[in-house]
């Protein structure tokens, strides 16, 4: 998958695996990593973007005597959520066009 | 590789982020291997999931100029007004230093090679003279004898503290690799 496009997909992934609720990272990780190959190392920089965009809100809490960072959607994270689906729908519908050409 | 021995080495190879940028990295790892142990992983095979510290550092550096936010290590402004604006003083500073090291070194190698020398002379001259005047022979021998033996002793010192700050310095650039 073409890079620029992989990195919108996995954001939008991880921004959809926290619309149930919190979660932390390795969490994550093991939600989306069936959909889409993901590493620890990919999703950091990823998670660092969406909560400098304000699409996601991070907490530290005590967990096991330890801190753990528990990341949120925001508003704004639900609006590109919004943003992605729709722009999808024209994708598809562009891709059922080109399928079709093609393959006459 | 044990988890503070990953983390350590993480930290020191990120060295091109700011501070706070490098400790938010090294929490992220530290969390997600506490995680992996709590998941029944030892802490061997937890920090074995992740690709070596070097090669981590290096991903974030070439992603950095494209897709991240963190500008990396600022160098204030101030600085650079200060390096420009001194250069002139700063260099006279500079030189003036030097100066100082290699003046320090000079007298040290003039007194050490004074002590040699001249006490071996002196050493010398007293074992000749010491069959015409005893008690000046004998004094002259000795005193000769001890300042030959003390700059011999810190042409030693100096080697010895020389080849052990050589090792350091090649044992922690093997150590940085």
């Amino acid at each position: 998958m073409d890079a620029q496009l992989k990195r919108g997909v996995i954001e939008n992934c991880v921004l959809s695996a926290m619309l149930k609720g919190e979660t932390y990272g390795y969490e994550l990780i093991k939600t989306v990593s069936p959909m889409i190959e993901i590493s620890e190392s990919t999703l950091y920089p990823i998670l660092r973007r969406l909560c400098a965009n304000g699409y996601v809100v991070v907490r530290s809490a005590e967990h096991n005597g330890r801190l753990r960072k528990y990341y949120s959607i925001t508003a704004l994270g639900k609006a590109k959520l919004d943003d992605f689906l729709r722009d999808w729908k024209d994708v598809v519908k562009i891709y059922d066009f080109i399928l079709k050409e093609y393959k006459q | 590789m044990n988890k503070s021995k990953f983390l350590k080495k993480l930290y020191r190879k990120l060295y091109f982020f700011s501070k706070d940028e490098r400790r938010s990295i090294v929490d992220y790892y530290s969390e997600i291997i506490d995680d992996l142990i709590e998941n029944g992983k030892s802490e061997e095979s937890a920090v074995s999931e992740f690709e070596p510290p070097e090669v981590i550092a290096s991903n974030y550096r070439k992603q950095r100029k494209t897709e991240w936010i963190d500008s990396g290590k600022k160098i204030p402004t101030w600085f650079w007004i200060v390096l420009i604006a001194g250069s002139p003083i700063l260099i006279g500073l500079l030189v003036g230093a030097i100066g100082i090291v290699f003046g320090i070194l000079g007298a040290v190698l003039g007194v050490t090679i004074g002590f040699t020398v001249g006490g071996l002379a002196a050493a010398v001259y007293g074992l000749i003279t010491i069959f015409t005047d005893f008690a000046f022979g004998l004094s002259t021998f000795g005193t000769g004898l001890f300042l030959c033996a003390l700059g011999l002793l810190i042409i030693i010192g100096v080697v010895t503290l020389s080849k052990k700050i050589i090792a350091k310095i090649k044992y922690s650039k093997e150590i940085n690799k």
